[in-house]
Formats: C-alpha cells, sequence, structure tokens
C-alpha cells in the first residue's frame, strides 16, 4: 500500500507543476490590459497613462512574467494588479468567507440525501419513489440561477427579508446573538440553492448504491437467517453501500471554487468564486493564474484524499 | 426474421449481440430491442416527444425570424416595451412595425422586441451550440478513448500510450471546468463558435473514460481475436465493430452532455460572457431579463423555464437511453 | 433502529436551526430591531470598489465618491456651484508679469531694448495713464537680472525596444534680463497694451530658441513648442495668496499648515508618482509657505482654471513625505529595487487615508465596503450620521433587493423604475443632475464622416425625444453641446437637432449618397457601411445603439453594432483610435470651462480625449482664449460661441442628459438643530444645481417620518 500511495503522491506533484505552467500560458493569450488607468478622465494625458504601465511590468516577455510569478508566489509576494494589494491574503480572506458556505451545503447534501436515497431504494416503484426521481431530474435541469431569482423574488417581496452578502449591513453593533442568527440566514438561501443540485445527484446514487447492494446474497442469506429487515437494512446493508461514499469525500474539495461562482455573484457572497469573476472581468492576472492553480491543487489534493481513503478502506488495495 | 443477407460477409457474422440473439432465437436487431425497452419508459418518451418539438420549432423558428422573416426578432417598438404576454399591440405603432396577428404572445422587452421571435431565434442557436460542442467532445473523446483502449499496451518513450492518455485526461480534468471555460471565454473575441470549441475541448474526459473503459473489456472478446485471426485489418475491426459496441455508454453522456452544454451556455450568458448580440440565445435573453425582474418578470420566467424543459427533457431520454442499454434492467424488461 | 431515526433526525436538524434564523433578522420595516443604532448609519453603494483613496493618484468616479466626504480641498463649490473657500478662509489674487529685454531690437523711441529702458517706457505710460485702463492694477516695476534656469521636462521618446516611454529631459535655459511689472488683478491683455509702449511687433517673431540647452538635441527639438511657455517675451505669473482656515486639524490630530497644501503640489507634479492629473497643475511656478497659514501659489503663465483646480483634496505632509515614506520602508523592508521605485502610490496611506473633513475613514475590506466614521474633530459642524458605508454591489437588481429589505438606505433606480418608487410611500423619490450627457461620437477620420451635412443627417435620423421618452422614462433633457445644462457655459439659446428623416434623407443625397436597388445608401458604387460600438453593462447605451441602428437602416445605411468589454472597448478601439461611430458619455467638470483636452485640435492623438479627431481653428483659438482669460464674464461669452460652433458641426450627435432618480427611506431628513436644543427636519430635496448630497452631513434617519418644518 505504501508503494501505491508514494507512487500516486509522486505524480499528482508533477501534474500541479504542468497545470500551473498550462494555466499561465493560457491567461496570456488574451487582449486588453489591467483596467487600473481611468482614461475617460478628461485630466489624463498619454505620458501620464504610458508612466503607469511601466510600472506592472506589461511589457516584458512572457516568460519572464511566469518566473516573475512563480517567484512572488513563493515568496509571499505576489500582488493584485487591480489594486496592489498581496494575492495570497486575499485570496485567503476569501476563502473563509467561501468555506462556511461550502461547509453548510455539504451538511444539507449529506444529511438530506440519505434518508430520501435509501427510502427511495426500499419502496422501489412506488409513487414516492417516481416522484422523488423527477424532481430530482428537474433539479438537475433547472438552471441554478433560475430558481434562486425565483426564490429571492419571493423572499424579498413577501417578508422583505434581507438575502444578498454575508450578514445584514448595519447590524455590526447589535448583540452577539442577533448577529449570529444573522450569519446563519444569510448562509440559509445560497447553500439552499447550491445543495439542491447536489442532493438530486446523491440521492440518485445512494439509492442506486442501496438497489446494488440489496439484490447481494448476503443479504438474501440475512434475510434468511430470519433478520427482521431494519436490522437488515441498517445493520448489514447500509454499511456496504456507504463504502464508496467515503471516497468521495475527497472528491468534494473542488466544489470550493468551481461550482460557486454562479451563486456567489448572485448572493454576491465575497468568497473565492467571486473573486475570480471580478478578476477575469478586471484581467487581474495574478489572481486569476493562482486561483485556477490553486482549484487545480484542490482538486488533486481531493484525488489523492480519495485515494488514500480508498486505500485505507478497500481491503484489495492493502493487500497489493 | 431477418437473416445476415450475405452469407460470405465473415465480418458480419461476427458481431455478438447478434450472434446472441439469433442463438436465443429472438428475431430483432439490437436497435429495435433498445427501442422496445426504451418505449416503455414514460418519462423518456415523453422527453422524446418534447425534442422532437424542440428540433422543429428550432428549424422552423430559425427560417421564420432570418429567412423569410414573419417575427423580427429585431425590430425595436419603444411605445410598446414591457408588455405583458399575451397583449395586443398599442395603437400608437406605426403599419411597418405592427407585430404578426397584432399581438405579442409572450411580450415585449425594455425595447419593445417581440419575446417570442426572439425566443424563435435562440431555440436554434441554443441547440446548435449544445449538439455542436458535445459533437466536438466526442470526437475528442472517442478519439482518446479509443486510442488509449486499443493500443494501450505500446510503449511510447517511457511510458505505454494508455499512460499518456490517460495523464493527459487527467491533467485536464484537474482544471476547474466552468472557471476555466469562463477564463478562456472572458480572454477570447465574442463569438458563438469560440464558446461551442471550448465547452467542447473541456467536456470530452467522460467519454473518453468510457470509451477506453469498453475498449478494454471488448479488446479480450473472442471476437476481436477471431477477427485478427482472420487477417481484418485494425482500423475495420476499431470502426467497424468495436465502435458501435461500445457506442452504449458513450450514447447516454451524449445525451446528458448537451443538456450540460446548454446549461453552461446559459450560464455563460448570464455572467455576460456569453454569445453576443445579435446573436439572440436563450441565456442572452435571461440575462437582459433579469434587471426587469421586478417589473417585468415574464421576461426572465420564459426564458428560464424553456432552457428547464430541454435539459429535463435531455436528461429524461439520455437516463432513459441508459436503463435501456443497461443489460441487468433488460433482462429483467424481456 | 436508532440509525433509522438518526438519519430522519439529522436533516430535521439541520433545517431547523437554519430556518428558525429567519426570525431574528432585521426587515426593511423593523431595520432597528435589536439595533438601535442603525438609525446612525448610512449604507449606500456603487458597483465598483474603490480603487485608491487618495486624491492625488485617483482616477475613478467610485474613489472620488469615497473621498468626497474624507478629504477637503482649499476652495469647493456651494449649492450653486459657485466658488467658495474651504479649508482656504479667503484668498487674493494678483499678478506679475515679465518683460524680457530684446537689446538686439529698437524701441518706438529708438533706444535698444535693454531692460532698464523698457522698465522707463513702461513707468512713464503708466503713470501718464497711457495704458487703457490697466494702469490702475500696476503697483511697481523692478529689474531682474539675468539668470540661468534649471527645469525637466517631460516628452514621449522611444527606448531600447522601440516602444514610446516617458522620458525625462533636463533643459538649462539662459534667461535674459528681464523687467517685472507688479499687478494688483490678473491683466490678461496686459502685453497687447504693452504694444503701443514698445513697439507694435515685440511680443512676436520668437527669439529664445537659442537660449535652450538639452543634453539630446533630438528631443529638445521635440519640446520645441513648448518652449515659448517656458521662456517667453512676455511672461504673465499669475499669483494666488490663500490664506488658510485657522484650527482645522487632520483626523490624527496634527494641525493643518500651509506646508500640507506645497507637498499636495509637489506630490501632484512629482513624476514617482505617476499622478493622473499632474497636467492640471504644471503650469504652476511654486508654491510657497509664507507662514503656517498662508500660501502662496505663483503660475508660469495665464490660466483661468487655477482656482478650480484646487478644489483637489489636500494631502497630509507628515503622513506622506520622503521622512515618512522612509519609515514606511523601513517597516516594510523591501529589496533595493522596491525601494527605488517606492513612492506616494506604493504607501499604506492609500489605503488607510487620513483627511480632514467631516468623516474619517474607519476600515476597507475590499470589494465588500468601505467604512468611514463621523469626524468629532471637525472644524465645521458635526455630521448628523455616526457610520457611513460604502458598499460594493456589482449589480442593479442586487441593490434593489438590498434596498427594499433595508440593507441600503438609498437606491439610484433605473429610469423606468422612476414611476413606481414615486408612487410607493415608503419612499422619496429625489431628481440628481449632474453634470453629464450621452453622446455618439463619430470618427472624423473616416471618409465617410467626413461632411458636416452627413454628421447632421445622421443625428437628424434618431428620434432622441422618443429616446427620452422611452428609454429613459422621461427622465432626461437634451443635450445639445459640449457644456452642461446647469452650467452657465451653457448657452441654451442653441436649438438642439430637430427629428427629420426625410430632411435626413435629402441632406445625403446632397452629398451624393443614394439609394441603390436594394433601398440602401451608395455613393461611387460604395454602400454606406459602419460599425458602432459601445461597452457592455450599460443597458441605456445598449438601447441607444439598437434605436440608432433601426434608424439608420431606415435610411438605407447599414450599421452594424457590437458591445464589448469596458477595458477592451477603451483600450482597443477608443485609445486606439480604431472605430468609425461609439456611444459614450462625459461626465463631472461642470464647473470648468476648459474644453481643451476634449476639443482641441493638438488632442487628437492616440490615448488623447479628442479621439473624433475634431478639427476646427475658430474652436482651437476660442478654446485657448478661454484658457486665458480671467473676466468670467467675458470667459462666458466665449464658451457660449464655442457651444454654438461645435453644435453646428455636430462632430457627436449630442443625445441626452440623464435626469438620476434616487430613491431613499422616507424616514430620512435634514436635522436643523434649533437655538433652543430641539431638532427641526426639513424635506431632503436636490439643490439648485441638481446635487443632492450637498446637505449630506445634515442627514439622519428617524424612527418614523417626521413632522416638516414649514
Amino acid at each position: 500500500m505504501w508503494r501505491f500511495l508514494a507512487r500516486t503522491i509522486v505524480q499528482r506533484l508533477l501534474l500541479l507543476v504542468v497545470i500551473s505552467i498550462v494555466s499561465h500560458t493560457v491567461i496570456h493569450l488574451a487582449p486588453g490590459e489591467p483596467s487600473e488607468v481611468d482614461s475617460m478622465n478628461p485630466m489624463m494625458k498619454a505620458e501620464d497613462i504610458a508612466r503607469i504601465r511601466k510600472s506592472f511590468h506589461l511589457d516584458d516577455p512572457i516568460y519572464l512574467q511566469y518566473l516573475h510569478w512563480m517567484k512572488d508566489l513563493c515568496t509571499g509576494e505576489l500582488k493584485s494588479f487591480r489594486d496592489g494589494l498581496p494575492v495570497v491574503p486575499k485570496i485567503w480572506e476569501r476563502f473563509l468567507n467561501s468555506l462556511p458556505l461550502f461547509l453548510c451545503t455539504t451538511a444539507i447534501v449529506w444529511t438530506a440525501s440519505f434518508p430520501i436515497g435509501i427510502q427511495a431504494a426500499l419502496k422501489r416503484g412506488s409513487r414516492y419513489d417516481r416522484s422523488t426521481t423527477f424532481i430530482a431530474y428537474t433539479l438537475i435541469s433547472i438552471p441554478g440561477f433560475f430558481l434562486s431569482y425565483v426564490l429571492i423574488l419571493w423572499v424579498v417581496r413577501i417578508f422583505h427579508l434581507p438575502v444578498i452578502g454575508l450578514h445584514t449591513f448595519g447590524t455590526e453593533s447589535a448583540t452577539g446573538a442577533l448577529r449570529l442568527m444573522d450569519h446563519i440566514w444569510h448562509l440559509v438561501i445560497p447553500s439552499l440553492m447550491a445543495a439542491l443540485t447536489g442532493i438530486a445527484v446523491l440521492s440518485r446514487y445512494v439509492r442506486a448504491q442501496m438497489l446494488e447492494v440489496l439484490e447481494q446474497d448476503y443479504v438474501r442469506t440475512a434475510r434468511a437467517k430470519g433478520l427482521d429487515e431494519v436490522h437488515v437494512v441498517y445493520g448489514h446493508a447500509l454499511r456496504n453501500a456507504l463504502l464508496p461514499f467515503v471516497t468521495m469525500f475527497g472528491l468534494l474539495l473542488p466544489g470550493l471554487i468551481s461550482g460557486s461562482v454562479i451563486f456567489e455573484q448572485i448572493f454576491a457572497w465575497p468568497g473565492l468564486g467571486l473573486l475570480g469573476y471580478e478578476a477575469i472581468l478586471a484581467r487581474d492576472f495574478p489572481v486569476i493564474l493562482t486561483l485556477n492553480f490553486m482549484a487545480a491543487a484542490l482538486t488533486l489534493l481531493g484525488i489523492l484524499l480519495s485515494d488514500i481513503l480508498y486505500a485505507l478502506v478497500d481491503p484489495r488495495i492493502r493487500l497489493e | 426474421m431477418s437473416m445476415p443477407t450475405d452469407p460470405t460477409d465473415a465480418s458480419a457474422a461476427l458481431t455478438p449481440v447478434r450472434a446472441d440473439a439469433e442463438a436465443l432465437g429472438i428475431a430483432e436487431t439490437p436497435a429495435q430491442q433498445l427501442w422496445r425497452t426504451f418505449r416503455k419508459d414514460r418519462l423518456a418518451m415523453l422527453g422524446l416527444y418534447v425534442l422532437f418539438v424542440l428540433f422543429v420549432v428550432a428549424l422552423v423558428g430559425d427560417v421564420l425570424t432570418s429567412w423569410w422573416v414573419v417575427f423580427d426578432p429585431t425590430t425595436v417598438r419603444l411605445p410598446d416595451k414591457l408588455l405583458p404576454p399575451l397583449s395586443p399591440a398599442s395603437a400608437a405603432l406605426a403599419k411597418d412595425l405592427l407585430p404578426p396577428f397584432h399581438s405579442y404572445p409572450f411580450g415585449t422587452d425594455e425595447l419593445g422586441r417581440n419575446v417570442f421571435a426572439r425566443m424563435l431565434q435562440g431555440t436554434f442557436v441554443s441547440l446548435s451550440v449544445g449538439v455542436v460542442a458535445v459533437s466536438i467532445s466526442l470526437g475528442i473523446g472517442v478519439t482518446v478513448g479509443g486510442l488509449a483502449g486499443f493500443y494501450g499496451q505500446r510503449k511510447l518513450g517511457p511510458f505505454s500510450v494508455d499512460s499518456w492518455l490517460m495523464r493527459f485526461t487527467d491533467v485536464v480534468l484537474c482544471f476547474p471546468t466552468f472557471f476555466l471555460i469562463l477564463t478562456v471565454v472572458a480572454l477570447l473575441p465574442p463569438s458563438i463558435y469560440n464558446i461551442m470549441i471550448v465547452i467542447g475541448i473541456t467536456s470530452w474526459m467522460s467519454t473518453a473514460r468510457f470509451v477506453r473503459a469498453e475498449f478494454l473489456a471488448l479488446r479480450e472478446q473472442d471476437f476481436v481475436t477471431a477477427a485478427k485471426a482472420l487477417g481484418l485489418p485494425e482500423w475495420r475491426i476499431i470502426f467497424r465493430h468495436m465502435i458501435p459496441n461500445a457506442m452504449a455508454p458513450v450514447l447516454v453522456s451524449a445525451t446528458i452532455n448537451v443538456a450540460h452544454a446548454i446549461l453552461t451556455e446559459s450560464a455563460l450568458s448570464f455572467l455576460g460572457f456569453g454569445v453576443r448580440p445579435p446573436y439572440a440565445t436563450w441565456g442572452n435573453i435571461l440575462a437582459d431579463g433579469r434587471s426587469y425582474i421586478f417589473d417585468a418578470p415574464w421576461l426572465f420566467l420564459i426564458p428560464g423555464s424553456a432552457i428547464l424543459l430541454v435539459v429535463l427533457a435531455f436528461n429524461l431520454v439520455g437516463e432513459g437511453l441508459r436503463d435501456a442499454l443497461n443489460p441487468k434492467l433488460r433482462k429483467r424488461a424481456s | 433502529m436508532g440509525t433509522k431515526w438518526l438519519l430522519i433526525a439529522l436533516p430535521l436538524i439541520v433545517f431547523g436551526v437554519l430556518v428558525q434564523s429567519a426570525f431574528w433578522v432585521p426587515t426593511y420595516a423593523s431595520q432597528t430591531r435589536g439595533n438601535p443604532a442603525r438609525l446612525r448609519t448610512f449604507l449606500r453603494a456603487s458597483i465598483g470598489d474603490a480603487k485608491v483613496l487618495n486624491p492625488v493618484i485617483y482616477s475613478d468616479a467610485s474613489s472620488g465618491e469615497v473621498m468626497a466626504g474624507i478629504f477637503e480641498g482649499l476652495v469647493d463649490a456651494d449649492q450653486n456651484l459657485k466658488l467658495v473657500g474651504r479649508l482656504a478662509d479667503h484668498w487674493q489674487i494678483r499678478e506679475d508679469a515679465y518683460v524680457a529685454a530684446l537689446p538686439e531690437r529698437k524701441l518706438p523711441d529708438g533706444r535698444p531694448a535693454t531692460a532698464a529702458h523698457i522698465a522707463s517706457l513702461i513707468e512713464a505710460a503708466w503713470k501718464g495713464a497711457r495704458l487703457d485702463g490697466i494702469e490702475a492694477s500696476i503697483q511697481g516695476l523692478e529689474l531682474v537680472p539675468e539668470e540661468t534656469r534649471v527645469l525637466t521636462e517631460s516628452t514621449l521618446a522611444s527606448d531600447a525596444k522601440g516602444k514610446q516611454v516617458p522620458t525625462d529631459v533636463e533643459l538649462t535655459i539662459a534667461v535674459p534680463e528681464r523687467v517685472r511689472i507688479h499687478l494688483s488683478k490678473v491683466e490678461s491683455q496686459l502685453f497687447k497694451k504693452l504694444e503701443p509702449v514698445l513697439g507694435s511687433g515685440y511680443f512676436r517673431d520668437y527669439p529664445f530658441g537659442a537660449r535652450f540647452k538639452a543634453k539630446d538635441p533630438r528631443l529638445l527639438q521635440q519640446l520645441s513648442e513648448k518652449l515659448p511657455d517656458l521662456l517667453g517675451i512676455g511672461e504673465h505669473n499669475p499669483i494666488v495668496t490663500f490664506y488658510l482656515r485657522p484650527g482645522v486639524r487632520w483626523h490624527d490630530g496634527v494641525p493643518f499648515t500651509a506646508e500640507d497644501v506645497k507637498f499636495t503640489y509637489e506630490a501632484l507634479v512629482s513624476p514617482r508618482n505617476a499622478s493622473p492629473h499632474a497636467s492640471s497643475y504644471e503650469k504652476i511656478k511654486s508654491v510657497e509657505v509664507v507662514d503656517e497659514l498662508t500660501a502662496r501659489v505663483t503660475y508660469s503663465r495665464l490660466y483661468a482654471p487655477a482656482l478650480i483646480d484646487w478644489m483637489i483634496g489636500l494631502i497630509p505632509k507628515h503622513l506622506l513625505d520622503d521622512a515618512a515614506l522612509e519609515r514606511e520602508m523601513a517597516k516594510a523592508s523591501l529589496s533595493p529595487a522596491a525601494r527605488a521605485t517606492f513612492s506616494v502610490r506604493n504607501s499604506e496611506f492609500n489605503r488607510h487615508p487620513v483627511g480632514t473633513g467631516p468623516f474619517r475613514f474607519a476600515e476597507w475590506h475590499p470589494d465588500q465596503f468601505i467604512r468611514l466614521r463621523r469626524n468629532e474633530g471637525y472644524w465645521g459642524a458635526k455630521a448628523e450620521y455616526l457610520d457611513v458605508f460604502f458598499r460594493v454591489i456589482p449589480d442593479y437588481l442586487t441593490m434593489e433587493l438590498e434596498f427594499q429589505a433595508g440593507a441600503l438606505d438609498r437606491y439610484d433606480a433605473p429610469p423606468h423604475q422612476a414611476a413606481r418608487y414615486r408612487n410607493n410611500p415608503a419612499y422619496h423619490l429625489l431628481a440628481r443632475k449632474r453634470g453629464s450627457y450621452s453622446y455618439i461620437a463619430y470618427n472624423s477620420r473616416r471618409p465617410q464622416f467626413q461632411d458636416v451635412r452627413v454628421r447632421r443627417a445622421l443625428g437628424m435620423a434618431i428620434d432622441v425625444d422618443s429616446i427620452i421618452k422611452y428609454v429613459l422614462s422621461g427622465e432626461g433633457k437634451r443635450a445639445t453641446g459640449p457644456y452642461y445644462s446647469n452650467t452657465p457655459f451653457n448657452d441654451p439659446s442653441v436649438e438642439p437637432l430637430a427629428y427629420d428623416p426625410a430632411k435626413a434623407l435629402a441632406l445625403l443625397a446632397e452629398t451624393g449618397w443614394k439609394k441603390n436597388a436594394r433601398g440602401m445608401l451608395e455613393k461611387d458604387g460604395k454602400p454606406f457601411q459602419f460599425t458602432l460600438v459601445t461597452n457592455n453593462g450599460n443597458p441605456q447605451r445598449k438601447a441607444i445603439m439598437t434605436i440608432a441602428q433601426e434608424a439608420w437602416r431606415k435610411l438605407g445605411i447599414d450599421c452594424k453594432i457590437q458591445a464589448f468589454e469596458w477595458t477592451v472597448f477603451l483600450e482597443d478601439f477608443v485609445h486606439k483610435l480604431n472605430f468609425d461611430a461609439v456611444v459614450l458619455g462625459w461626465s463631472g467638470g461642470e464647473i470648468n470651462p476648459d474644453l481643451y483636452q476634449i476639443w482641441h485640435s493638438s488632442q487628437g492623438g492616440q490615448y488623447h480625449l479628442n479621439y473624433p479627431g475634431y478639427d476646427n481653428p475658430r474652436v482651437d483659438e476660442l478654446i485657448v482664449r478661454i484658457r486665458d482669460e480671467y473676466d468670467f464674464d467675458a470667459q462666458v461669452a466665449l464658451t457660449h460661441q464655442v457651444h454654438r460652433l461645435i453644435a453646428g458641426d455636430q462632430p457627436y450627435t449630442f443625445l441626452y442628459e440623464p435626469v438620476e432618480p434616487i430613491a431613499i427611506d422616507k424616514r430620512i431628513a435634514l436635522v436643523e438643530h434649533q437655538p433652543d436644543g430641539s431638532e427641526a427636519y426639513r424635506k431632503i430635496e436636490p439643490t439648485p444645481s441638481g446635487s443632492i448630497d450637498f446637505y449630506f452631513p445634515k442627514w439622519r434617519k428617524l424612527a418614523q417620518e417626521p413632522e416638516y418644518a414649514p
């Protein structure tokens, strides 16, 4: 097993380097310059504008810019083009904002999917099963931004409740309990929206896994032995059905960056997705590259985690 | 009862599924069997009907809005702006600006344009983006997966072909797909072709994996060994025998990928990076309608529901196909 | 068994916790739930985050909005757009004029024109009242000996890779003997009035080229047009002396003095800071500190916008001068390369500004919000609000949602929503007018746009009144020319272009554009075709493009439209002069009559602001005269002429000046403290010049809509 793990880790590291180079090259095919210089202001002249461009290294060849970036990233000196602030602390701050959203979404998805999926598997073919199947397909098909706005419209128009952002502005000096509840409320709608697709997919998968496990011989044996249904299902079948989901945990990580761009934009949630979106609009090269790089790194980490969990959990690998 | 028409066509007789069918005495082609199983799934059939209507609407709509213009998507009628669906055209309009039947089935947008006309124009564009993008991804996926599956063990330098191709797939897989699409689409000049290509080249990975898996399995089958023994050229084996059998999961994933591509395109339009004017896609109409959601909710609800309907149809058909092609289920159904 | 109940209970608990939080949260009606401080907090939003909170180096509107509360300038515009003192209590303007001696020339009385001779002639004319009225302003004369002046000028030169980069050129000037005339006010016609005394050709035929030396003669050659500005035969040096307000302190407690004025000037013109506003201050010769509360600014030539330029926020010397920057560099432990280029631009100050205004900076979370707190030590009346937040909300729909939920106190409503907010009892709708107008600009370098009749025809084909009525829902006014209608520089008698498509066709026919078989306009076998571009994200501009395209299509013109992302649009199309026609707008600078950078023919290069390439020599001349004209009424007469000329030439199709509807919570009112300690409330209205924010420091939110004082 250790050889397996060592091999995997080395392979993933190599992939990481290739990814960083690829993502750096892609960006530089773009037109446009950093939007720092506002030339609609009648008080600017050409010499002023050119002087500003010089201070951002925009005239060096590509490979020099890549080396600049790598060096600055490793020394923590990498500065965003837009406002000159260091990139890594910026990303860290946004990461801390994305994290509660991600955790809440994951909590909703994972606690809700299992009962739904298991029940569908147990009552296979019933009206419950068919309707949950249909709802699942609908949830997968509905564009996330569409459903979000429909829900937002409803909540704001009828209840006049604030739904946007991390917290309700103006509550900075309120009591601690109020602020906590306010934070939780602001988490609700975005994570609910993000969770819907996840619940749809995961509950279907749970259902499929349960169905497969319930057909196995050992389940039939357990039933034949005279165990009551509850024990059979929850005592034996479930445990084995859950095995693949353990490895799925690792693959959740990339969701932190990738899936969230749209929802963060709709709900003005200042997380990593929104940071990426704004960086793209402003041609903020350092931020875009670092985010792409970090997303790929997270994916690799997730895969690695899955590999490790898989190795731990599946005895067949362990004996290799 | 259908028999192989040419008894001397040795390769045809070696198709395993047909051989099974003949042995069991069942007189239908795999396609017919597929269709029979598929038909039993009511939801999937519903999806299929919707898609059929969609294709017709797309073609007819493109004709009616671009070639023989009955519904004009670009005419600006300022006095009639932001009218709800099923409103009649106002009397203040000049004669040449009047819409067909003097009414707006889907209402008007902020410039008084006929939303129905724009939706018609958008149907063709949205669908074509989905289909072309998935075709591109299919092409790449089948090539990569097929090569990896068939020539997998041959060495190319320090690693095997399979290793190279799978590592390459891994690299592309690692990138956060939507973010990458966003990055590239935002940086390239705005064009419908760029979007199709970019969606295509970021979604071939699952197809490649399926094809590779199928090829790995099929390669060990007797009929391939027999074909090789007969001296059939490799390309013939691949194209005539292996690919048709590997198509099953690919077809399913292709259908679902079209749905996904349409969703991605509308998401891109929504974020402002999608297809630019003069093309009207559903994503565009949705994005424009967002600002008027309080004053003119139909501008938002109509394209959103259309996207939902179409994507749902594709998904249902895809799932139906998957169930129909699933051997375990098939045994049960027959 | 337990597992089953666990599986069911877990999601229910999660949902339960999430949903119950809704009952704690403040809504629009109950904004102060658990939070009475909400009444003293003002929340506003803008689409973009501020970039840099330093008046010397900022260039975007978002930064400007935030800084308006923090920084103050020497002067400011009052509610009627007249200049009043802010950090300057009052000021005096006088002039020192120089006449250079030209000994090789002869004066009318036959003597060579040495400084002494010139002085005697002028003195005689002065005492003898033969200077056509100017003699009243002359206070004295003196002789100034020869001297050598060293200056640094900036120009564009090719570097090693052939790119044009700004290069500094050091000039050594051998200044001849001169006569200095002290005047009690600026006399822009002085040299004209001296011509009868010194000879009619005295101030012509510039002889001083040879007196300039530079290391690189080619660069000197490039500067040849600027030389008369650097050393003239006659030189005006207007002098403005500002007497500063006593008792003003910076937000960190340090007293504000004239040293800060001088420092702000130095920071503005220093090339290391690369200030976008530097060009306005290059006419300043020097800023001297006369005493702690007196600053004297000497200009090197006539410059009428001088006072207006001192509206710029002043920055504190003690936090940004070289010593302070040294301390910052030491704390940050920078590499030598970074140290060499460290300037005001890199200072932490730009993220933590310190000013003198009614609000002080508190915190800044990038792309989220900036928070200001009331300045308790303000020299004027303290603001009513304790906290002001500038939130960053990148789209209008979200802003509206937040406004309706009570998380924003002010909402810039798009025109089509104005009616809805006007009729809603919970809100006040205010109509803000600020200097801005939208237009379609035609690139005069393209052959089809070179004839003025074509441009007029294109403008006549568009029904602008209908755009205002439908796109802006009536919230707007026709723009007729380059000056905003709420300023005195605008000539109200200039008529807007009439909507007359038939006449437009006739005009086009006059210039040779005739309809061909397919109904499209054609001339010499070529169709009338071009592309109209603008930027994304602006629904009004998008609507204008579409409407213009349709209108021109009816005339038979094939116009394609495209919208691009803002930076791409500016860089690839506008700056590179690579466009046929664009839809754009100007805003700001109402109080400034100087149109040089937008309309002078010399400003038609890449990256300059006269991108259509407008070239009318008469307008050029008038623009220069406006810059030199110190008399306000005379200036206004000149601007009216410019307005009429530009409106006649239609280099733009001037569209409209939008009125911006702004919705605010009805519970916000103007608070006036009465002598007996009580408070009187007045409704918030726009000022005569159309500004909403002028009385902002007096705003406060009350628990409910108040009774208004009569």
